[in-house]
């Protein structure tokens, strides 16, 4: 820091120019978001979340870095841009990465420290060792600690009672000495000297403050449990760090974590399980399980069909349009495109479910219409091939709105000139289409088709509301659907289905990104030429 | 709107929401004078009213409960005489009941859960082995807890929640189109073929709801887990391809087959034509009731059919349950055994939500006919398994009823393949 100062004017730049209150400024606004950063990470440090508390370890250095360094003082104003980047792109990756390789689903979502600190609240009594039903005394004095406040008179389910203050031995006193007074109709001194008795309802009030108080000497410890129950209660399991194996302090037993699992010798199990890292396993599974590949085989199938037919039709339907309003009045064709783009601009959420109902076999209109018109049987739409109909159908109508659209700008950009030239030389409309509009069309919305293509590829809404991926295949240990794509597919796995797969469905996911990768490196290309074209030209 | 999953989910396991959110506001205005005219319950020792002395750590003390938003007003109501008498407060956080099992599964551990928690009873199982539920002991008060609710909430003899409410399903008779309840799916053909005569244009509607159809299921012999001696169940005997649940198979097969049970038939369908009037039987759950009363249809609910035995449905039991990591364990659970374990709180809280009361004192002094008519259709229910494996039930099984509902495959492989989706799930549930 002081070297900067030393040397304000030998940078020209704006981070040389700036001020002594700049300067603190900064210093401040850093040393803001480092102790934010610290309290923060101390929080996910003791919960064991090593994996976030990395990701914004690298954040706060890199703004640290950014507000600091000369050199990379412009990066400081994209610093938000960039931690965001970090936090909720990058990070989300590597962390389904890593699942893919853990068992987590629902019942392995504790870390491994969360679970030992569960067990560690597990507490045992000695064999034989009395449950007391208790009685407090409060003492007279003001103004002390809680520990120091309360006697407790402990009745054994037999045999005389006990009087037991903190930090001392239970003593055995002989009602009518010592300050203790004599028994009541249900075996509780009437008074002891220096306390008042506590009231039933007033115990209530204290349980909380009572139940945290070790009443008797270490470590022979009594605490209170419930409003009629106190015992000795020892920790039952103690955790050993060193050799990460828990041993069960009553029994002497030693588990071991075996996948997620304190696991004992014998192979009996302890509850609460925790995710942990278990290889290749789901990999394993999606390419080898019979019942597992065959859905995904045909899902991946489907998926790729249906993004492909998706966007040549809706592209087909757009460019009809866009070309038959080129010849209307050019009112009328701005009216009736404003309509057609109705579908693109009710939100897919509302139209898919109207459509999911107007497709619905009992009331749904348009299998009533089909069925008198063609007499198509009313349930088509429940069977594999008429329910992925349905689904092309509905996605063509959500979708054309936005090549008509784009198609119809585009059109508009091919300069008449060619055309013209085209026709001066003889061509048919039909020839001056193929060789000249169209290919000059595909060069401006090339990019716009494989972008499209690859959402339809993930278009989740659409297929989830209108029919969850079913209907249902036969014979398949998974969710599986003659609809699904292998997005909605990845969604079931994770959350419908019997314990959450988050392995599986992340192993999916990976699937996903190395279909999408080739597909939009293409594109990414393509647009480079292009780029290089026009700037050559 | 018919097939939205968020629709399709709720009868499943947030039926009670569903019904609570609907009846509570009129519940409660219909009975709000009733509540507040109750006695209010008398001190243990009248002669100790609060003291002085105790003042500061009254205003301190509070138990923090995640509740199901429908059933919150009833729950503040009957906590209300708690305040009164230990001076400790209750606040209820409203949330959809379907978030509070997987949030608290999260908060739980990191320690930041509630002190209490608002549950059905397929959570035992999750919840006691994430090691979050503490196990409540009431002694004597325990004979005055429906039984059926005890042995839901009971693992190892150890009793873990306060049940509050019990629901099932029944079958929805329209009085006006049929005077005679379906007593046997056997004569289900004949009254099929009458109601056909009188222009009823979907005589019976047939929804494919795993929750619903299991009731179903287990008239023709079959059933989800076996039972072991003491009514735990027991996961390893998975019945759902014995003799009895492939009879239900080809059964239902053979209704579509017949026309009689038609593909497609969801909540939102069922409910159009029902209180269109176009229908005369429909089996299903309370959560309906609200609506149909709205319509202005009649309603008469009776006890689902039998076929081969009387059918078991599932019994729904919702309760508190107690944070084990909770750092006001002791109060926490003496609101529960000393308060909520009493007629008075009971009766607030069945009064309000208009549901079948699990407090037995509470329950056997209902008036309210339609209550009646659900304790009647719920009498043979069984709770809901809490063991591993139980969620791979639900999907699978509405997968498998698609299946026949389209013709697609046999009818008997697709409840094989059921019960083989069952038994994975048991396997990988448990390891």
């Amino acid at each position: 820091m002081t070297r900067n100062e030393s040397s304000p004017k030998s940078h020209p730049t704006g981070y040389a120019q700036t001020s002594l209150s700049g300067l603190l400024m900064r210093l401040l606004f850093l040393l803001l978001v480092d102790m934010g950063a610290v309290w923060f990470l101390s929080q996910l440090m003791s919960e064991g979340i090593w994996f976030l508390a990395g990701v914004i370890i690298v954040c706060v250095l890199g703004v640290n870095v950014f507000f600091i360094s000369r050199k990379l003082y412009g990066l400081r104003w994209l610093s938000p841009g960039l931690v965001l980047l970090c936090l909720m792109v990058i990070a989300p990756i590597i962390y389904t990465v890593y699942v893919a390789f853990t068992n987590y689903d629902n019942n392995h979502v504790l870390t491994e420290q969360q679970a030992v600190q569960v067990l560690e609240l597990e507490t045992y009594l000695d064999e034989g060792a009395p449950k007391y039903t208790w009685t407090a005394f409060r003492r007279n004095v003001a103004n002390v600690s809680p520990s120091g406040k309360y006697a407790l008179w402990l009745k054994p389910p037999s045999g005389q009672g006990l009087l037991a203050l903190p930090g001392e031995p239970l003593q055995s006193v002989q009602p009518g000495t010592a300050g203790v007074g004599p028994l009541n109709a249900e075996g509780v001194p009437e008074s002891i000297e220096g306390y008042q008795r506590v009231s039933r309802v007033d115990s209530v009030i204290a349980i909380s403050e009572l139940s945290q108080i070790e009443f008797g000497q270490a470590p022979n410890v009594i605490k209170i449990k419930s409003l009629d129950e106190a015992a000795q209660y020892k920790q039952k399991y103690a955790y050993d760090a060193e050799h990460h194996t828990v041993l069960n302090q009553e029994t002497g037993k030693t588990y071991a974590p075996i996948e997620g699992t304190f696991t004992s010798a014998d192979g009996e199990k302890l509850s609460p399980a925790f995710f942990t890292v278990v290889g290749l396993r789901h990999f394993i599974n999606t390419f080898t399980n019979e019942s597992y590949r065959r859905p995904i085989l045909e899902i991946f199938a489907w998926t790729v069909t249906f993004a492909i037919v998706v966007v040549a039709v809706q592209f087909a339907i757009g460019l009809v349009l866009s070309v038959a309003f080129m010849d209307l009045p050019r009112r009328i064709a701005k009216i009736i495109r404003s309509v057609l783009l109705l579908p693109y601009i009710i939100p897919a959420y509302l139209s898919v479910l109207v459509w999911s109902s107007m497709f619905n076999p009992n009331l749904g209109i348009v299998t009533k219409v089909l069925n008198n018109l063609f007499g198509l049987p009313l349930d088509w739409t429940v069977y594999p091939m008429g329910s992925r109909i349905e689904v092309l159908l509905v996605t063509f109508w959500l979708g054309f709105p936005y090549f008509l659209l784009i198609n119809s700008g585009a059109l508009q950009a091919i300069p008449e000139e060619i055309l013209e030239a085209a026709e001066v030389d003889g061509a048919s409309g039909w020839q001056r289409f193929w060789s000249i509009t169209f290919p000059l069309l595909m060069e401006i919305v090339g990019p716009l088709i494989v972008l499209a293509a690859a959402f339809n590829f993930n278009n989740f809404t659409v297929v989830y509301l209108l029919t969850q991926g079913g209907p249902p295949m036969p014979n398949v240990l998974t969710p599986a659907g003659h609809t699904d794509l292998l997005i909605t597919y990845t969604y079931k796995l994770a959350f419908t289905f019997t314990n959450s797969e988050y392995g599986l469905a992340s192993v999916i996911s990976i699937l996903i990104y190395f279909v999408l990768a080739p597909v939009v490196y293409t594109q990414f290309r393509h647009r480079q030429v292009w780029a290089e074209e026009t700037s050559n030209a | 709107m018919s097939r939205s999953p968020f629709r399709k989910k709720i009868p499943r396991r947030d039926f009670l929401a569903l019904i609570g959110s609907a009846t509570a506001g009129v519940a409660l205005a219909s009975c709000a004078p009733q509540v507040t005219s109750a006695p209010t319950p008398q001190p243990v020792e009248p002669t100790k009213a609060p003291a002085p002395t105790t003042a500061p750590e009254k205003a301190a003390a509070a138990l923090k409960v995640w509740a199901d938003t429908a059933f919150v007003p009833a729950m503040q109501k009957m906590s209300e005489g708690f305040t009164q008498k230990y001076g400790v407060q209750i606040d209820f956080n409203p949330m959809g009941f379907g978030d509070i099992l997987n949030q608290f599964q999260q908060a739980g551990p990191a320690g930041e859960g509630p002190d209490l928690i608002d549950m059905n009873v397929d959570w035992l199982d999750p919840l006691s082995r994430a090691g979050l539920l503490a196990p409540i002991d009431y002694g004597d008060k325990l004979d005055k807890i429906d039984p059926r609710a005890v042995t839901g909430w009971s693992l190892a003899g150890k009793m873990y929640a306060l049940p509050l409410a019990m629901e099932s399903y029944g079958m929805y008779r329209n009085p006006d189109l049929l005077d005679q309840p379906l007593k046997n799916w056997n004569d289900l053909e004949a009254v099929v073929d009458d109601l056909k005569e009188k222009d009823v244009e979907f005589p019976i509607l047939f929804e494919n709801q795993s929750y619903v159809d299991y009731g179903l299921i287990t008239a023709f012999g079959g059933y989800l887990f076996g039972t072991n001696a003491d009514g735990s169940y027991n996961n390893q005997d998975v019945g759902l391809d014995n003799a009895g649940t492939l009879k239900y198979a080809r059964w239902v097969d053979s209704m579509v087959k017949k026309g009689i049970f038609k593909p497609g038939q969801d909540n939102n369908t069922c409910e159009t034509l029902w209180t269109g009037g176009k229908s005369a039987l429909y089996p299903s759950g309370p959560w309906h009731i609200q609506n149909f009363k709205t319509a202005g249809i009649k309603i008469q609910i009776d006890i689902l059919p039998e076929a081969d035995k009387e059918a078991n449905p599932f019994l729904s039991v919702r309760a508190f349950g107690l944070n084990k990591l909770g750092k006001q364990l002791a109060l926490a659970s003496t609101y529960l055994t000393e308060y909520l374990a009493a007629d008075e709180p009971q009766k607030i809280f069945s009064d309000i939500t208009a549901k079948e009361s699990p407090w037995l004192p509470v329950k056997d002094k209902t008036t309210d006919v339609l209550i009646k008519q659900q304790i009647e259709a719920a009498k043979n229910g069984m709770p809901i398994p809490s063991v591993p494996g139980v969620m791979s039930y639900w999907n699978a099984m509405t997968d498998a009823t698609a299946l026949i509902l389209n013709q697609q495959g046999d009818p008997e492989e697709a409840f094989k393949n059921l019960a083989a989706k069952v038994r994975e799930g048991v396997k990988s549930a448990a390891g």
